[in-house]
Protein backbone atom coordinates (compact mmCIF):
# COMPACT_ATOMS: atom_id res chain seq x y z
CA UNK A 1 0.00 0.00 0.00
CA UNK A 2 2.41 2.46 1.59
CA UNK A 3 4.71 2.38 -2.09
CA UNK A 4 1.65 2.68 -4.20
CA UNK A 5 1.35 5.58 -2.23
CA UNK A 6 4.44 7.06 -2.30
CA UNK A 7 4.01 6.26 -6.47
CA UNK A 8 0.91 8.24 -6.84
CA UNK A 9 2.39 11.19 -4.70
CA UNK A 10 5.43 11.40 -6.75
CA UNK A 11 3.52 11.56 -9.94
CA UNK A 12 0.87 14.14 -8.54
CA UNK A 13 4.04 16.48 -7.63
CA UNK A 14 6.01 15.71 -10.96
CA UNK A 15 2.55 16.49 -12.44
CA UNK A 16 2.18 19.63 -11.33
CA UNK A 17 5.42 20.89 -11.77
CA UNK A 18 5.31 19.64 -15.59
CA UNK A 19 1.65 21.52 -15.49
CA UNK A 20 3.12 25.08 -14.26
CA UNK A 21 6.03 24.82 -16.67
CA UNK A 22 3.97 24.07 -19.90
CA UNK A 23 1.62 27.33 -18.84
CA UNK A 24 3.71 29.89 -16.77
CA UNK A 25 4.15 33.28 -18.51
CA UNK A 26 6.41 33.56 -20.87
CA UNK A 27 9.63 36.01 -20.46
CA UNK A 28 9.90 38.51 -23.47
CA UNK A 29 12.93 39.63 -24.04
CA UNK A 30 13.08 43.79 -23.26
CA UNK A 31 13.40 45.75 -26.47
CA UNK A 32 14.92 48.69 -25.88
CA UNK A 33 14.86 51.14 -27.81
CA UNK A 34 17.95 53.48 -28.91
CA UNK A 35 17.73 56.80 -27.18
CA UNK A 36 17.86 60.11 -29.83
CA UNK A 37 21.13 62.06 -29.31
CA UNK A 38 20.13 65.58 -28.15
CA UNK A 39 21.17 68.68 -30.44
CA UNK A 40 23.71 70.92 -29.49
CA UNK A 41 26.76 71.10 -28.13
CA UNK A 42 27.20 70.12 -24.67
CA UNK A 43 30.20 71.57 -22.46
CA UNK A 44 31.02 69.81 -18.63
CA UNK A 45 32.43 72.44 -16.17
CA UNK A 46 33.74 71.62 -12.71
CA UNK A 47 34.94 74.56 -9.68
CA UNK A 48 36.05 72.57 -6.46
CA UNK A 49 36.15 74.68 -3.44
CA UNK A 50 39.21 72.85 -2.20
CA UNK A 51 42.45 71.82 -2.93
CA UNK A 52 42.23 68.37 -4.19
CA UNK A 53 44.74 65.35 -4.46
CA UNK A 54 45.19 61.80 -4.95
CA UNK A 55 43.26 59.69 -2.75
CA UNK A 56 46.12 59.76 0.64
CA UNK A 57 44.66 56.16 1.51
CA UNK A 58 44.56 54.74 -2.01
CA UNK A 59 46.35 51.50 -2.48
CA UNK A 60 48.08 53.11 -5.36
CA UNK A 61 48.61 56.63 -5.09
CA UNK A 62 49.79 56.99 -9.14
CA UNK A 63 46.42 55.81 -10.07
CA UNK A 64 43.99 57.12 -7.88
CA UNK A 65 42.24 60.17 -9.04
CA UNK A 66 41.67 63.48 -7.26
CA UNK A 67 39.11 64.52 -9.88
CA UNK A 68 36.48 61.88 -11.59
CA UNK A 69 33.42 62.56 -14.05
CA UNK A 70 31.62 59.64 -15.36
CA UNK A 71 29.15 59.48 -17.82
CA UNK A 72 27.34 56.68 -19.07
CA UNK A 73 30.40 54.41 -17.09
CA UNK A 74 33.03 55.92 -19.06
CA UNK A 75 35.38 58.84 -17.51
CA UNK A 76 34.56 62.52 -19.01
CA UNK A 77 37.12 63.72 -16.63
CA UNK A 78 39.97 62.16 -15.00
CA UNK A 79 42.35 63.72 -13.11
CA UNK A 80 45.59 62.10 -10.93
CA UNK A 81 47.52 65.35 -10.45
CA UNK A 82 46.88 67.79 -7.68
CA UNK A 83 44.09 70.81 -8.59
CA UNK A 84 43.89 74.02 -6.77
CA UNK A 85 41.16 75.42 -5.22
CA UNK A 86 38.76 77.86 -7.03
CA UNK A 87 40.21 76.71 -10.86
CA UNK A 88 37.58 75.55 -13.34
CA UNK A 89 37.99 72.25 -14.68
CA UNK A 90 36.13 71.76 -18.32
CA UNK A 91 35.70 69.04 -20.27
CA UNK A 92 34.38 70.68 -23.97
CA UNK A 93 31.99 68.95 -25.86
CA UNK A 94 30.98 66.14 -23.88
CA UNK A 95 29.48 63.65 -26.48
CA UNK A 96 26.68 61.16 -26.51
CA UNK A 97 23.76 63.11 -24.15
CA UNK A 98 20.71 62.07 -25.27
CA UNK A 99 16.75 63.62 -25.07
CA UNK A 100 15.60 62.36 -21.65
CA UNK A 101 17.52 61.80 -18.49
CA UNK A 102 20.83 61.67 -17.97
CA UNK A 103 23.57 61.16 -14.93
CA UNK A 104 26.96 62.12 -14.34
CA UNK A 105 28.81 60.52 -11.66
CA UNK A 106 31.27 63.01 -9.75
CA UNK A 107 33.43 62.09 -7.32
CA UNK A 108 36.73 64.30 -5.68
CA UNK A 109 39.51 63.53 -3.35
CA UNK A 110 40.95 66.29 -1.44
CA UNK A 111 44.76 66.50 -0.85
CA UNK A 112 45.43 65.65 2.39
CA UNK A 113 45.98 69.53 4.25
CA UNK A 114 43.06 70.60 2.96
CA UNK A 115 40.52 67.82 4.74
CA UNK A 116 40.08 69.77 8.05
CA UNK A 117 36.77 72.00 6.38
CA UNK A 118 33.54 70.65 4.78
CA UNK A 119 33.97 70.77 1.35
CA UNK A 120 31.92 71.52 -2.08
CA UNK A 121 32.42 70.85 -5.85
CA UNK A 122 29.84 73.11 -8.08
CA UNK A 123 29.12 71.06 -11.68
CA UNK A 124 27.12 73.17 -14.87
CA UNK A 125 25.65 71.77 -17.77
CA UNK A 126 26.31 73.88 -20.74
CA UNK A 127 24.07 73.35 -24.32
CA UNK A 128 25.50 76.00 -26.37
CA UNK A 129 27.18 78.04 -23.79
CA UNK A 130 23.75 78.13 -21.87
CA UNK A 131 23.90 76.56 -18.91
CA UNK A 132 20.97 74.11 -18.41
CA UNK A 133 21.52 72.22 -15.29
CA UNK A 134 24.42 73.28 -12.39
CA UNK A 135 24.26 71.28 -8.89
CA UNK A 136 26.45 71.64 -5.50
CA UNK A 137 27.89 68.41 -4.01
CA UNK A 138 29.35 68.61 -0.01
CA UNK A 139 31.36 66.76 1.67
CA UNK A 140 32.09 66.07 5.63
CA UNK A 141 35.63 67.11 6.22
CA UNK A 142 37.79 64.25 5.60
CA UNK A 143 35.02 62.41 3.25
CA UNK A 144 35.72 62.36 -0.61
CA UNK A 145 32.99 64.01 -2.27
CA UNK A 146 30.58 61.59 -4.27
CA UNK A 147 27.65 62.44 -5.88
CA UNK A 148 25.31 62.28 -9.15
CA UNK A 149 24.42 64.68 -11.30
CA UNK A 150 20.88 63.61 -12.97
CA UNK A 151 20.15 65.77 -16.04
CA UNK A 152 16.63 65.49 -17.91
CA UNK A 153 17.29 67.09 -21.25
CA UNK A 154 14.70 68.36 -23.10
CA UNK A 155 14.61 67.53 -27.40
CA UNK A 156 15.27 71.02 -28.38
CA UNK A 157 17.79 73.31 -27.57
CA UNK A 158 15.53 76.44 -26.01
CA UNK A 159 13.87 74.33 -23.76
CA UNK A 160 14.84 73.73 -20.02
CA UNK A 161 16.35 70.99 -18.78
CA UNK A 162 15.60 69.75 -15.31
CA UNK A 163 18.22 68.60 -12.97
CA UNK A 164 16.84 65.63 -10.08
CA UNK A 165 17.89 66.52 -6.78
CA UNK B 1 13.47 -15.86 40.58
CA UNK B 2 13.40 -12.71 41.66
CA UNK B 3 17.26 -12.20 42.88
CA UNK B 4 17.69 -13.53 39.32
CA UNK B 5 15.99 -11.74 37.26
CA UNK B 6 17.62 -8.46 39.53
CA UNK B 7 20.85 -9.94 38.19
CA UNK B 8 19.99 -9.96 35.13
CA UNK B 9 18.46 -6.26 34.82
CA UNK B 10 21.80 -5.24 36.67
CA UNK B 11 23.88 -7.44 33.69
CA UNK B 12 21.83 -5.57 31.21
CA UNK B 13 22.13 -2.35 32.93
CA UNK B 14 26.22 -2.70 33.32
CA UNK B 15 26.12 -3.46 29.03
CA UNK B 16 24.07 -0.64 28.55
CA UNK B 17 26.43 1.76 30.56
CA UNK B 18 29.57 0.14 28.80
CA UNK B 19 27.53 0.95 25.47
CA UNK B 20 27.16 4.45 26.67
CA UNK B 21 30.73 4.92 27.55
CA UNK B 22 32.18 3.24 24.33
CA UNK B 23 29.85 5.52 22.34
CA UNK B 24 30.85 8.52 24.42
CA UNK B 25 34.88 7.47 24.13
CA UNK B 26 33.78 7.38 20.44
CA UNK B 27 32.50 10.84 19.96
CA UNK B 28 34.90 12.42 22.11
CA UNK B 29 37.34 10.57 19.75
CA UNK B 30 35.68 12.18 16.67
CA UNK B 31 36.04 15.59 18.25
CA UNK B 32 39.51 15.15 18.92
CA UNK B 33 40.38 13.95 15.62
CA UNK B 34 38.55 16.78 13.82
CA UNK B 35 39.91 19.45 15.89
CA UNK B 36 43.28 18.16 14.90
CA UNK B 37 42.57 17.73 11.50
CA UNK B 38 41.55 21.28 11.36
CA UNK B 39 44.23 22.87 13.64
CA UNK B 40 46.92 20.71 11.14
CA UNK B 41 45.21 22.26 8.22
CA UNK B 42 45.14 25.73 9.21
CA UNK B 43 49.25 25.55 10.22
CA UNK B 44 49.71 23.81 7.42
CA UNK B 45 48.21 26.74 5.41
CA UNK B 46 50.30 29.24 7.27
CA UNK B 47 53.49 30.29 5.05
CA UNK B 48 55.80 31.97 7.28
CA UNK B 49 56.58 33.47 10.70
CA UNK B 50 55.98 37.54 10.85
CA UNK B 51 57.95 38.56 14.18
CA UNK B 52 57.36 42.50 14.70
CA UNK B 53 59.33 44.96 17.31
CA UNK B 54 56.32 46.93 18.42
CA UNK B 55 52.46 45.94 18.77
CA UNK B 56 51.45 48.54 16.56
CA UNK B 57 53.73 47.44 14.01
CA UNK B 58 52.30 43.63 14.41
CA UNK B 59 48.46 44.99 14.55
CA UNK B 60 49.91 46.33 10.99
CA UNK B 61 51.12 43.10 9.54
CA UNK B 62 47.96 40.96 11.02
CA UNK B 63 46.04 43.38 8.97
CA UNK B 64 48.12 42.36 5.95
CA UNK B 65 48.37 39.13 5.77
CA UNK B 66 45.46 37.51 8.32
CA UNK B 67 45.77 34.13 8.74
CA UNK B 68 48.37 32.97 6.07
CA UNK B 69 51.13 33.98 8.75
CA UNK B 70 52.09 33.67 12.18
CA UNK B 71 52.54 37.24 13.61
CA UNK B 72 54.53 37.70 16.74
CA UNK B 73 55.47 40.69 18.82
CA UNK B 74 58.82 41.18 20.63
CA UNK B 75 57.18 43.70 23.21
CA UNK B 76 54.14 43.26 25.04
CA UNK B 77 51.14 45.81 25.92
CA UNK B 78 51.96 48.67 28.21
CA UNK B 79 56.24 47.88 26.99
CA UNK B 80 58.50 50.99 26.38
CA UNK B 81 60.31 50.25 22.84
CA UNK B 82 62.24 53.19 24.00
CA UNK B 83 64.27 51.53 26.64
CA UNK B 84 63.69 47.79 26.06
CA UNK B 85 66.37 45.14 27.03
CA UNK B 86 66.61 42.06 24.63
CA UNK B 87 65.84 38.37 26.30
CA UNK B 88 67.27 35.17 25.35
CA UNK B 89 63.57 34.80 24.74
CA UNK B 90 63.95 37.43 22.02
CA UNK B 91 66.51 35.63 20.09
CA UNK B 92 64.71 32.88 20.10
CA UNK B 93 61.68 34.05 18.58
CA UNK B 94 64.00 35.92 15.74
CA UNK B 95 65.49 32.98 15.14
CA UNK B 96 62.30 31.38 13.84
CA UNK B 97 61.26 34.10 11.76
CA UNK B 98 60.41 34.26 8.45
CA UNK B 99 60.13 38.32 8.06
CA UNK B 100 61.11 40.22 10.76
CA UNK B 101 59.63 44.24 10.85
CA UNK B 102 60.23 46.87 12.94
CA UNK B 103 59.21 50.81 13.38
CA UNK B 104 62.62 52.11 12.33
CA UNK B 105 63.49 55.57 12.95
CA UNK B 106 65.49 54.53 16.41
CA UNK B 107 62.00 54.02 17.87
CA UNK B 108 63.53 50.68 19.46
CA UNK B 109 66.28 52.56 21.26
CA UNK B 110 70.22 51.15 19.98
CA UNK B 111 68.64 49.66 17.58
CA UNK B 112 67.80 46.33 19.56
CA UNK B 113 65.43 44.85 16.66
CA UNK B 114 68.04 45.61 13.98
CA UNK B 115 70.72 43.73 15.75
CA UNK B 116 68.57 40.71 16.90
CA UNK B 117 67.60 40.34 13.30
CA UNK B 118 71.69 41.10 12.07
CA UNK B 119 72.37 37.98 14.79
CA UNK B 120 69.96 35.59 13.52
CA UNK B 121 70.71 36.77 9.79
CA UNK B 122 66.87 37.57 8.99
CA UNK B 123 65.87 39.80 6.85
CA UNK B 124 64.23 42.72 8.13
CA UNK B 125 61.67 45.42 6.49
CA UNK B 126 61.87 49.09 8.27
CA UNK B 127 57.90 50.21 8.25
CA UNK B 128 58.79 54.04 8.23
CA UNK B 129 60.58 53.86 4.64
CA UNK B 130 59.46 56.19 2.33
CA UNK B 131 57.87 58.54 5.53
CA UNK B 132 58.57 62.14 5.38
CA UNK B 133 60.08 62.31 9.36
CA UNK B 134 58.96 64.81 11.29
CA UNK B 135 62.38 66.64 12.33
CA UNK B 136 62.85 67.38 16.59
CA UNK B 137 65.34 69.75 17.89
CA UNK B 138 66.24 68.68 21.26
CA UNK B 139 67.75 70.31 23.93
CA UNK B 140 71.91 70.21 23.66
CA UNK B 141 71.71 68.42 20.53
CA UNK B 142 73.32 70.09 17.45
CA UNK B 143 71.28 67.98 14.73
CA UNK B 144 67.75 67.96 15.03
CA UNK B 145 66.40 64.31 15.30
CA UNK B 146 63.54 61.93 13.32
CA UNK B 147 60.92 61.48 15.11
CA UNK B 148 59.96 57.82 15.25
CA UNK B 149 56.29 57.53 16.22
CA UNK B 150 54.83 58.70 12.68
CA UNK B 151 51.78 56.00 13.08
CA UNK B 152 49.93 59.03 14.85
CA UNK B 153 49.63 60.26 11.64
CA UNK B 154 47.03 57.36 9.19
CA UNK B 155 47.96 58.78 6.11
CA UNK B 156 51.60 57.64 7.39
CA UNK B 157 49.94 54.03 8.38
CA UNK B 158 49.03 53.75 5.10
CA UNK B 159 52.69 53.74 4.39
CA UNK B 160 53.73 51.16 7.39
CA UNK B 161 50.86 49.02 5.47
CA UNK B 162 52.28 49.20 2.14
CA UNK B 163 56.07 48.70 2.89
CA UNK B 164 54.54 45.30 5.09
CA UNK B 165 52.53 44.55 1.64
CA UNK B 166 55.87 45.00 -0.21
CA UNK B 167 57.62 42.56 1.78
CA UNK B 168 54.98 40.41 2.47
CA UNK B 169 54.26 39.88 -1.36
CA UNK B 170 58.09 39.31 -2.07
CA UNK B 171 58.52 36.52 0.47
CA UNK B 172 54.98 34.66 -0.87
CA UNK B 173 53.85 35.84 -4.00
CA UNK B 174 51.53 32.99 -4.67
CA UNK B 175 48.96 34.93 -2.62
CA UNK B 176 49.40 38.40 -3.56
CA UNK B 177 45.81 39.24 -4.62
CA UNK B 178 44.63 37.36 -1.27
CA UNK B 179 47.37 40.03 0.79
CA UNK B 180 46.32 42.99 -1.62
CA UNK B 181 43.18 42.78 -1.19
CA UNK B 182 43.17 42.60 2.84
CA UNK B 183 45.90 45.75 2.46
CA UNK B 184 42.75 47.57 0.34
CA UNK B 185 40.29 46.74 3.10
CA UNK B 186 41.97 47.94 5.61
CA UNK B 187 43.01 51.05 3.61
CA UNK B 188 39.22 52.02 3.60
CA UNK B 189 39.63 51.81 7.40
CA UNK B 190 42.39 53.95 7.74
CA UNK B 191 40.27 56.23 5.54
CA UNK B 192 37.32 56.14 8.00
CA UNK B 193 39.28 56.99 10.78
CA UNK B 194 41.24 59.38 9.63
CA UNK B 195 37.49 61.32 8.46
CA UNK B 196 36.29 59.95 12.01
CA UNK B 197 39.38 62.19 13.74
CA UNK B 198 38.64 65.04 12.03
CA UNK B 199 34.87 65.45 12.82
CA UNK B 200 35.59 64.79 16.11
CA UNK B 201 38.51 67.73 16.41
CA UNK B 202 36.54 69.83 14.37
CA UNK B 203 34.14 69.72 17.49
CA UNK B 204 36.92 71.29 19.70
CA UNK B 205 37.65 75.06 19.56
CA UNK B 206 40.95 76.11 18.19
CA UNK B 207 42.72 77.79 20.61
CA UNK B 208 41.92 74.38 22.93
CA UNK B 209 43.67 72.18 20.95
CA UNK B 210 46.79 71.72 23.09
CA UNK B 211 48.12 68.16 24.00
CA UNK B 212 50.20 67.80 26.47
CA UNK B 213 51.75 64.14 27.02
CA UNK B 214 54.67 62.61 29.31
CA UNK B 215 56.71 62.43 25.61
CA UNK B 216 56.95 63.50 22.98
CA UNK B 217 55.31 61.06 20.81
CA UNK B 218 52.55 63.04 19.44
CA UNK B 219 53.71 65.44 17.29
CA UNK B 220 52.55 63.81 13.92
CA UNK B 221 48.94 63.54 15.33
CA UNK B 222 49.19 66.81 16.02
CA UNK B 223 50.58 68.27 13.04
CA UNK B 224 47.73 66.20 11.25
CA UNK B 225 44.92 67.43 13.18
CA UNK B 226 45.74 70.79 14.04
CA UNK B 227 46.92 70.47 17.60
CA UNK B 228 49.99 72.31 19.56
CA UNK B 229 52.24 69.70 21.33
CA UNK B 230 54.48 69.84 24.54
CA UNK B 231 56.23 67.13 26.78
CA UNK B 232 58.75 67.56 29.22
CA UNK B 233 60.37 64.67 27.79
CA UNK B 234 61.97 64.71 24.58
CA UNK B 235 61.30 62.02 21.51
CA UNK B 236 62.76 58.87 23.64
CA UNK B 237 61.74 57.59 26.90
CA UNK B 238 65.28 56.53 27.25
CA UNK B 239 67.71 59.24 28.77
CA UNK B 240 70.76 57.01 27.08
CA UNK B 241 70.18 58.89 23.78
CA UNK B 242 69.65 62.39 24.87
CA UNK B 243 66.23 62.38 26.10
CA UNK B 244 64.66 62.17 29.74
CA UNK B 245 62.80 65.38 31.90
CA UNK B 246 65.47 67.85 32.27
CA UNK B 247 64.44 70.99 34.78
CA UNK B 248 64.69 72.91 31.43
CA UNK B 249 62.15 71.12 29.60
CA UNK B 250 59.81 70.95 32.69
CA UNK B 251 59.65 74.36 33.23
CA UNK B 252 59.31 74.66 29.11
CA UNK B 253 55.92 72.62 29.62
CA UNK B 254 54.32 74.30 32.38
CA UNK B 255 54.96 77.29 30.39
CA UNK B 256 53.41 76.05 27.76
CA UNK B 257 50.06 74.47 30.00
CA UNK B 258 49.99 78.21 31.65
CA UNK B 259 50.38 80.07 28.32
CA UNK B 260 47.75 78.28 26.30
CA UNK B 261 45.40 77.85 29.63
CA UNK B 262 45.66 74.36 29.35
CA UNK B 263 42.42 72.67 30.91
CA UNK B 264 43.97 68.82 30.94
CA UNK B 265 46.93 66.72 30.48
CA UNK B 266 47.86 63.54 29.69
CA UNK B 267 49.71 60.77 30.92
CA UNK B 268 50.89 57.34 28.37
CA UNK B 269 50.18 53.78 29.35
CA UNK B 270 53.84 53.29 28.50
CA UNK B 271 55.49 55.73 30.38
CA UNK B 272 55.45 56.30 34.49
CA UNK B 273 52.69 58.73 35.24
CA UNK B 274 54.81 60.49 38.19
CA UNK B 275 56.16 63.24 36.11
CA UNK B 276 52.87 64.33 34.48
CA UNK B 277 51.06 64.19 37.13
CA UNK B 278 53.41 66.41 39.61
CA UNK B 279 53.41 68.74 36.65
CA UNK B 280 49.68 69.16 36.77
CA UNK B 281 49.33 69.99 40.28
CA UNK B 282 52.12 72.43 39.63
CA UNK B 283 50.29 74.03 36.85
CA UNK B 284 46.80 73.51 38.80
CA UNK B 285 45.37 71.54 35.87
CA UNK B 286 44.11 68.07 35.77
CA UNK B 287 45.15 64.70 34.22
CA UNK B 288 42.57 64.36 31.25
CA UNK B 289 43.48 60.78 31.32
CA UNK B 290 46.28 57.71 29.67
CA UNK B 291 46.54 57.90 26.03
CA UNK B 292 48.12 55.18 24.43
CA UNK B 293 51.88 56.05 23.04
CA UNK B 294 54.29 53.60 22.39
CA UNK B 295 52.32 50.84 22.78
CA UNK B 296 49.12 49.41 22.28
CA UNK B 297 46.45 47.71 25.04
CA UNK B 298 46.11 44.72 26.21
CA UNK B 299 43.61 41.93 24.79
CA UNK B 300 40.34 42.97 25.21
CA UNK B 301 40.86 46.60 25.79
CA UNK B 302 39.57 49.35 23.49
CA UNK B 303 43.64 49.51 22.49
CA UNK B 304 43.96 46.40 21.57
CA UNK B 305 43.87 47.60 17.71
CA UNK B 306 45.46 50.34 16.23
CA UNK B 307 42.14 51.65 15.32
CA UNK B 308 40.63 51.23 18.56
CA UNK B 309 43.63 52.85 19.98
CA UNK B 310 43.60 55.63 18.09
CA UNK B 311 39.64 56.22 18.51
CA UNK B 312 40.60 55.84 22.45
CA UNK B 313 42.88 58.62 22.48
CA UNK B 314 40.74 61.15 20.15
CA UNK B 315 37.55 60.40 22.55
CA UNK B 316 40.14 60.66 25.78
CA UNK B 317 41.62 64.05 24.41
CA UNK B 318 38.25 65.21 23.09
CA UNK B 319 36.38 65.06 26.47
CA UNK B 320 39.41 65.91 28.66
CA UNK B 321 39.93 69.12 26.58
CA UNK B 322 36.34 70.35 25.64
Amino acid sequence: MRPLLSFIMVVAILGGVQLYMTHRPRVVAYQAEPDAVAEGEFRLEVTLSFAAGPDPFALELEDAPSLLVLFRGQPVLHRTNAIPGGQVIVSDPVDGIVQGQNEFFVQATCANDASLTANAIRVRILRDAVVIAEQTFWSEPGEAIQGALNVTVPPESSAEATVQE
Amino acid sequence: MLKCIGMAGNRSGKSSNAKGLWRFALIIATVGISCFSVTCAAEQNRVGIAVCSTTQVADFVRQVVGDRWEVQSVLTPGSDPHTYQITPADVQLVKNATLCFENGLHLEGADWMKNLAADAGKKLVTCTDRIQPIMIEEEGQAVPVRDPHAWFDPANARIYVLNILDAVVAADPDHEREYKARTELYLGQLRNLNAWIIKQVNALPRERRVLVTSHDAFNYFCKAYGFESAAPEGWSTGAEVGAGVTPASRAKAIESIRKFGVKSIFVETSVNPEVIKQMASEAGVQVGGSLYSDSMGPPGSAGETYLGMMRENVLTIIQALE
